[in-house]
């Protein structure tokens, strides 16, 4: 089974990318449509190990999910990377090595530590009050050494690394804007503006001006009803990826939905067949 | 350790079936009391694979541990045969599944579904011992099923009773959709019995239960899963953004439009972490 290659992708046409969480939900994307697919640090952890998105999941995690996913479907797969799942940039030149044995082609780096994560903004939001718990970042000399480290674990393979910043509540746009342009230079091939930093269109144009080259949108959301972008809209401003989060809540949906149906009629000897 | 084993099914159960934290999150908040790990949906959704026969026992156990340590309500492993075709490694898995954290173990006499060909009779009341040695040591009991059926409902009750003679908790025919059958079964076999794909048309749980069937297996999720993804992704495949799945109220089962809502880790985690700082902070200070 050959494997589609992403870069090739990439240069031909703007992709919108779920995340998925395991094979069942890469083989879905894969029938619906969809042409690559991101593994999602915070569903892995949330759908694998059923723990909250705080930095608990591990390398080895990451692989064992990644090996088989790559073995059922074969359009490209990504790799949320977290902060390359190590502090030295030597360690995370062998994570990468290892996720590209797994069949990854695209590992992102960003430059958090390991208090990190989505639950994080989940605490503050659902807890009036509670401290803003913001992303804590490394310097900005190791995550360069660390994309770096990325970078030349990728050479001579499909796979490339995406530099993603979550400095924007700490340091604000411009500064992550400069990360993406610096990461550039390291070996990056894509950049990704995280962690609210990118919201609108506007903030599409202001990045593009001083970041050339291919950027991914974070995670394309609605507010009631209303997208914050459209796909078109961002598009000429490099951005040739858009990630989303769709499979999790359908797959739960799904299975709520036929698991209420069967309650309901246990006692009249119906339920809907497998 | 045995004291309470068997305290958890002391009533009818209905199980649902599961492959990772998110199918047991659906099935508990759906209000399910237990649920079966199904090697199937593990070997399908997990790990890629068209059936069991090509699974390891590590693949089954990465996907178990984890699903134990989370879980809420009992957990039982289907382990198939085994995922191997001695009757030691079966043991060896059942007891490995057992320190993990299963409540039951689930075995059965069926070495290809494919070939339809099961373990020779001496071979099935030695593996059921072995197994129940394996985890008596453990808050865990075991639940035997067989295949045999095609072999017409005489042979498969003879297995049935070889099962309960040698330690079975309960036992029970794969593939019976009749309620003539569970009758028959129930006459000849008087150990607590498993109807293990509830996809009768013709037969209540309550039905059962009078017959003593005191588990009752729910294959539901891989569907509805596969089902609920399709929905979301061609959606937002066609409208080029995520309003569909925004907006999706669950049809009203959650009171939340959001997955994680379900989840509520931060309400344990967050203070946990935040309590190590405290404590630390306390000592800095002197």
């Amino acid at each position: 089974m050959k494997t589609m290659i992403l870069k090739d992708m990439l240069a031909k046409e703007q992709l919108l990318v779920p995340c998925i969480y395991d094979c069942a939900s890469a083989k879905m994307a894969e029938n619906t449509g969809y042409q690559a697919v991101m593994l999602s640090g915070a569903s892995i952890s949330y759908a694998m190990d059923g723990l909250p998105d705080m930095a608990m999941a591990t390398i080895d995690e990451l692989v064992f999910a990644a090996e088989h996913i790559t073995n059922c479907v074969k359009i490209p797969l990504l790799i949320d990377g977290d902060d390359g799942y190590g502090e030295s940039p030597a360690v995370v030149y062998r994570n990468v090595k290892r996720l590209i044995q797994a069949g990854s082609q695209a590992i992102t780096i960003e430059d958090s530590t390991g208090v990190r994560g989505f639950e994080r903004r989940i605490a503050a939001k659902n807890t009036p009050g509670a401290d803003p718990f913001k992303d804590s970042l490394v310097s900005k000399e190791v995550w360069l050494a660390k994309i770096r480290a990325g970078a030349e674990a990728c050479e001579g393979t499909d796979c490339m690394i995406i530099a993603r910043t979550n400095c924007y509540p700490v340091l604000g746009l411009d500064e992550a804007i400069d990360r993406c342009a610096k990461a550039r230079e390291m070996g990056a091939q894509m950049t990704l503006i995280c962690s609210g930093g990118l919201k609108h269109v506007e903030d599409a144009r202001i990045a593009a001006e001083r970041d050339k080259g291919w950027k991914v949108w974070p995670d394309i959301v609605s507010e009631n009803g209303v997208p914050n972008i459209t796909l078109e809209e961002v598009e000429p401003y490099g951005f040739n990826m858009v990630t989303c989060h769709v499979f999790e809540k359908g797959a739960i949906y799904g299975m709520m939905r036929r698991g209420k149906h069967n309650r309901e009629e246990a006692h009249k000897g119906k339920c809907e067949k497998e | 350790m045995e004291d309470n084993k068997n305290a958890w099914w002391s009533r009818q159960i209905v199980a649902a079936d599961i492959y990772d934290c998110f199918s047991l999150k659906a099935a508990s908040k759906t209000g399910y009391e237990a649920v079966y790990l199904s090697a199937d949906a593990v070997a399908e959704c997990v790990c890629g694979l068209p059936d069991t026969e090509q699974m390891s026992a590590e693949e089954l156990l990465w996907a178990a541990k984890r699903v134990f340590a989370f879980s809420e309500v009992p957990v039982i492993a289907d382990i198939r045969i085994g995922l191997g075709n001695s009757t030691e490694s079966a043991a060896r898995l059942a007891g490995r599944m057992a320190k993990a954290g299963a409540k039951a173990v689930w075995i059965n006499d069926v070495l290809s579904d494919k070939e339809e060909r099961m373990i020779k009779s001496e071979e099935w009341k030695r593996r059921v011992w072995k197994v129940h040695e394996a985890i008596a040591m453990y808050p865990c009991i075991l639940i035997c099923t067989t295949g045999t059926r095609t072999q017409g409902m005489e042979h498969a009750m003879e297995r049935c009773s070889q099962a309960a003679s040698c330690g079975a908790d309960i036992v029970g025919i794969e593939g019976m959709d009749l309620a003539e059958e569970a009758r028959r079964l129930s006459e000849a076999v008087k150990a607590p019995k498993v109807w293990t794909e509830w996809n009768a048309d013709h037969v209540t749980v309550q039905e059962l239960e009078d017959l003593g069937f005191s588990l009752v297996m729910d294959c539901h999720s891989v569907k509805g899963a596969l089902e609920g993804m399709q929905l979301f992704g061609e959606r937002t495949m066609a409208d080029g953004n995520t309003v569909y799945h925004d907006e999706h109220d669950y049809d009203g089962m959650l009171p939340t439009r959001s997955y994680y809502d379900l989840f509520e880790f931060y309400k344990e985690w967050i203070p946990l972490e935040r309590g190590f700082m405290e404590t630390a902070g306390k000592v800095v200070k002197g």
